[in-house]
């Protein structure tokens, strides 16, 4: 039993479906929500999300901040900014990452910090897309937070 | 008179090449101002779902006062920011008139409260103004593009949350356009900091129990920028609706205007043009006649 899905930003809705898995993997560990999922709201960091959908091929989002809303049979993601991986330019990714780094030679500011954060999720995500990448099934004790199982 | 008719010729000429430019302006600010309703409604999912989540999550904060510095000034500077969005370009009518005007007296009422006001400036004509006038402008903001992004309103509500946190001014107002219809738009105030909760009474009762990450006291430091940046993003692209919707009149009458001026030299011009054959013809006529006599 999948659950509904939402990813939105101030601009646009990024994503509108059903999934039966989202991972989130971010510098603070990962997450993984399956349905039935305890009402959990949380803050997001600058992380990838790896979505599955039983018989589609999976998607990877970059999500940069925000929040994201878990209830049992539904689950949204209020963010600045997010990209389909597919949608991201990597040329332009890997400039931007090659500016912030010298950015940060110079000087070591916090925006070109965040910068160079967001370009290197924006290639990780990319590298995951080239690779077909599988996500593994969390199980409790993986760190992160534990999942609920709702009975069925 | 020929030395007339010329000048006529040419300025009609001149009204028809303004009215060219007019006229095309009005069909781009036209077509943009569509665009810039279709950005609005673009936005209105997520400031509906975030206003959903912060009411469920101020829903599960403990009942009575919570005390986030956000919500309660750190300190009573007695001091108000007045955040003012105006446009870089003119061309628009009395849009940047009408909500100088409104922050001149905005302004004017504060201080008659007996509070000190500063004004965070958004848009060239806004700042060329103020910087002209008597009132203390402590943050301006040029070059937000058509239609903004959101990226420009987080710049924004930082800047205004910093002067706020640092304990220069205790309220943050909003002063914007609102846009309503192509023919009505308004300059409205809002106001942005200190936050408040919505729905404050419900408080304490929750539907659904949460689990935070991390607990709900700290996310509201997160949740209220966050609301903050919507706010002022959607009056950013309301005001960038509203100053196209204002060109796309102004220049309309513009071209009406220019089209009546036409008109009325067209008439002078073939008057005089008129007047000159037949003095010529009378010319002819009379000196034909002194020939034959």
């Amino acid at each position: 039993m999948p659950f509904t899905l939402e990813i939105i930003t101030p601009d646009r809705v990024v994503m509108r479906g059903e999934a039966d898995f989202v991972q989130i993997r971010g510098k603070d560990g990962e997450l993984g929500i399956l349905p039935g999922h305890t009402p959990l709201f949380t803050a997001l960091s600058d992380d990838l999300m790896i979505v599955r959908q039983q018989g589609q091929q999976e998607e990877v989002v970059t999500v940069m901040g925000g929040f994201m809303d878990v209830r049992p049979d539904r689950v949204t993601v209020l963010t600045p900014a997010a990209e389909l991986a597919a949608e991201i330019d990597e040329v332009r990714a890997r400039q931007a990452a090659e500016r912030a780094k010298v950015q940060i030679d110079r000087a070591r500011t916090a925006e070109a910090e965040g910068a160079l954060e967001r370009a290197l999720v924006r290639l990780r995500a990319l590298e995951l897309l080239g690779r077909g990448y599988r996500p593994t099934r969390p199980h409790p004790g993986q760190g992160g937070i534990p999942i609920e199982m709702r009975e069925k | 008179m020929p030395g007339n008719t010329k000048e006529i010729r040419r300025r009609i000429k001149s009204f028809q090449s303004t009215q060219k430019i007019t006229k095309a302006m009005e069909m781009v600010a036209a077509a943009k101002v569509r665009r810039a309703q279709e950005r609005v409604q673009a936005s209105r999912p997520y400031s509906d779902k975030l206003r959903e989540v912060f009411a469920e999550v101020s829903a599960n904060l403990p009942a009575g006062e919570v005390r986030h510095p956000l919500l309660v000034p750190p300190v009573a500077a007695r001091h108000t920011l007045l955040l003012v969005i105006t446009s870089d370009k003119g061309l628009c009518g009395g849009y940047n008139a009408n909500i100088i005007r409104a922050a001149v007296n905005r302004s004017q009422e504060i201080k008659a409260e007996g509070r000190d006001v500063s004004l965070f400036v958004v848009g060239n004509k806004g700042i060329a103004f103020f910087r002209r006038s008597a009132f203390a402008v402590v943050q301006t903001l040029s070059g937000v593009p058509t239609p903004p992004g959101f990226p420009q309103a987080e710049v924004i509500v930082d800047e205004a949350t910093d002067l706020y946190l640092r304990g220069e001014v205790d309220r943050v107002e909003l002063l914007y356009t609102r846009f309503q219809s192509l023919a009505r738009y308004e300059p409205t105030a809002m106001d942005l900091l200190p936050a408040t909760l919505p729905d404050g009474e419900l408080r304490g009762q929750a539907r659904t129990p949460y689990l935070f990450e991390p607990p709900a006291e700290e996310l509201m430091g997160e949740l209220i920028p966050a609301y903050l940046k919507t706010a002022v993003y959607q009056a950013l692209l309301d005001a960038s609706a509203s100053q196209l919707a204002a060109q796309m009149m102004a220049m309309g009458a513009a071209s009406k205007n220019a089209g009546e001026m036409i008109a009325q030299l067209t008439l002078v011009y073939n008057k005089a043009r008129q007047a000159s054959i037949t003095q010529e013809i009378l010319e002819v006529v009379g000196g034909a006649e002194a020939l034959q006599g």
